[in-house]
């Protein structure tokens, strides 16, 4: 029933310099048709991971494989990955299409395998793609280099960050695509601080802070891993003062107008119980069941 | 790869303001020496002709006005820029996992740069040589011999442009020194300036360096010690031997760097 694993890391760890480690003992793995997003906030080592997984780092230990090839820089296997790590980067005195072009042939294989129109059409840019790359707004440079990671119709996808400054209508293009291309088989791992965006995108999530994996899993398993509560009350100040207390309750916090609670035990209805007996009014109770608040609970607890 | 690298390099307007100042270069010396009447002129080592006698004499000077600066520059330009510029514009981490190998990605770099340096180079005798030719005509070269050798020797038109040709090649042969320096600075730091600067920095050091009496010992260790050996082909009865080690030192300063960066760049971990 598993689809085969594509992308494998095991116990990935990168320290630069001294004593900055970057990526901690991170392993996960991707299977065959599966779009996970690599969720983190920024400086998390998402970034590191990815590039590492590129063959650009050389990890400190740990090993990662492509297909079941143990990635070092510039082993053959990359060239049925299509990337986009940090933001795109093009030769700026040549048009759009020349740097796809010239980007296809280094590779050493014929331009009509890259499917060139195809990528540039997914893109968007139009007879923008004919003008020099320097002229080009930061949105139009992510779209070219969505259409390059693109080119030959990779079997891997491997994207940081990819919706980075694009407006509103772009990033929904781009997540249409990407829908698109997962339904077609592509396996796709891509980065996000946006937790909507991974939401909204993948079918599994791997979630990182300061360089360790805090969980991975589905993204409706990972969203119910962590039960919460939102309520609306007439007093917060007493309400957050007496659910902290609460036997069963992880954290409290407000978020107005109302508090967001974590719960771990205890039940939604107990906590209407616990204010209604002090004389807290209660409006609003609902479940809040979001990857936004996993994530939260995830990153909360460990940071500081 | 060589074809991509040629066709990124290619269309850079730096490839041409490089290519048309060592047109003009050559172009202002003969017009100089034009102006400057039928005198002697002399140049680094010896080397001392009567101007108007032949245009190869143009080209000659030009060689010789420019090997000392102009055509060390132009190598640290070409040489010290191609990683650094493509880690500047990000696209070497594409170039790095479409995959290109390292090893392959320098190589074809540095050969691009290589070939770009050479060919604009060596504009510069060719220049001299044919705006010398329309000023003074092409002729044999007369030369008065020092010490005891012949008191006049003349070399045919042959001879004098194939000496001359010996010395162009000798000299950009010599650059091996920059390009080593500049490839090595420009991998190890990824910065163009400061790869370019090293190029230059390394000739302008030890040509202080070489200027010092007192350091004599260590003068023929400097890579800029032989860079004007060539001018013993214009001067009858000149020694080539300076020349001989010059082809040794340039090799030496040229392939320890050049290995060096290789391994830097094998393996370095790309963070731009």
């Amino acid at each position: 029933m598993d689809a085969p694993v594509v992308i494998d890391v095991a116990g990935l760890t990168k320290r630069f310099g001294a004593g900055v480690v970057a990526v901690d003992d991170l392993s996960f793995s991707v299977r065959r048709g599966q779009i996970v997003g690599l969720l983190g906030p920024n400086g998390a080592g998402k970034t590191t991971t990815l590039r590492a997984l590129l063959g650009l780092i050389r990890p400190t230990s740990g090993t990662m494989a492509i297909f079941g090839e143990t990635i070092r820089p510039g082993i053959a296997v990359l060239s049925r990955v299509g990337a986009l790590v940090e933001g795109p980067g093009f030769v700026p005195h040549l048009s759009g299409r020349r740097n796809l072009e010239l980007y296809w042939r280094a590779g050493g294989r014929a331009l009509s395998e890259a499917q060139l129109e195809h990528s540039l059409d997914i893109s968007g840019l139009g007879p923008t793609a004919d003008r020099k790359v320097k002229t080009y707004s930061h949105g139009m440079r992510q779209r070219l280099g969505f259409a390059q990671a693109l080119l030959g119709k990779p079997e891997v996808l491997i994207l940081d960050e990819p919706v980075n400054g694009l407006d509103p209508r772009q990033i929904v293009e781009v997540r249409e695509s990407l829908l698109r291309i997962g339904a077609s088989g592509t396996t796709i791992l891509l980065s996000s601080h946006l937790l909507s965006e991974v939401e909204q995108t993948c079918s599994h999530v791997v979630v990182v802070h300061h360089g360790r994996l805090m969980q991975a899993g589905t993204v409706a398993e990972v969203t119910a891993s962590v039960a919460s509560a939102y309520l609306e009350v007439d007093n917060t100040d007493i309400a957050v003062a007496l659910l902290a207390v609460l036997p069963g309750v992880r954290s409290v916090q407000p978020s107005p107008p109302g508090i967001v609670v974590q719960l771990a035990g205890a039940k939604r209805s107990d906590l209407v119980a616990a204010l209604v007996g002090a004389g807290v009014r209660v409006d609003t109770v609902t479940a809040r069941r979001s990857l936004e608040d996993a994530f939260l609970e995830l990153v909360g607890e460990h940071s500081v | 790869m060589i074809a991509v690298e040629f066709a990124k390099q290619i269309r850079r307007v730096r490839t041409w303001v490089v290519a048309g100042i060592c047109i003009v270069i050559p172009f202002l010396i003969g017009l100089g020496f034009e102006l400057g009447g039928n005198t002697t002129a002399s140049g680094g080592d010896g080397l001392s002709l009567v101007t108007h006698q032949s245009g190869i004499v143009i080209g000659v000077f030009a060689l010789s006005f420019s090997s000392v600066l102009l055509i060390p520059i132009v190598f640290a330009i070409f040489t010290g820029e191609p990683i650094a510029s493509e880690a500047r514009w990000g696209s070497l981490r594409y170039l790095l996992v479409r995959p290109v190998t390292r090893p392959r990605v320098l190589g074809s770099k540095l050969s691009v740069s290589v070939v770009l340096a050479v060919s604009t180079t060596v504009l510069i005798p060719i220049t001299g040589t044919i705006v010398g030719i329309a000023f003074f005509g092409l002729h044999p070269i007369h030369t008065f011999g020092i010490g005891n050798g012949p008191s006049v020797v003349t070399w045919s038109i042959a001879d004098a442009l194939s000496r001359l040709l010996l010395a162009t090649v000798y000299t950009l042969f010599s650059m091996l020194s920059v390009v080593g320096i500049a490839t090595l600075v420009g991998v190890a730091t990824e910065n163009a300036l400061a790869a370019t600067a090293s190029g230059i920095g390394l000739y302008i050091v030890s040509a202080i360096l070489d200027a010092l009496p007192g350091l004599s010992r260590i003068h023929p260790l400097l890579p800029v010690h032989y860079l004007e050996a060539w001018t013993n082909l214009f001067v009858p009865g000149g020694s080539l031997q300076a020349m001989g080690r010059g082809v040794i030192s340039a090799a030496i300063w040229g392939v320890v760097p050049l290995l060096l960066a290789f391994r830097v760049f094998r393996r370095k971990d790309i963070l731009c």
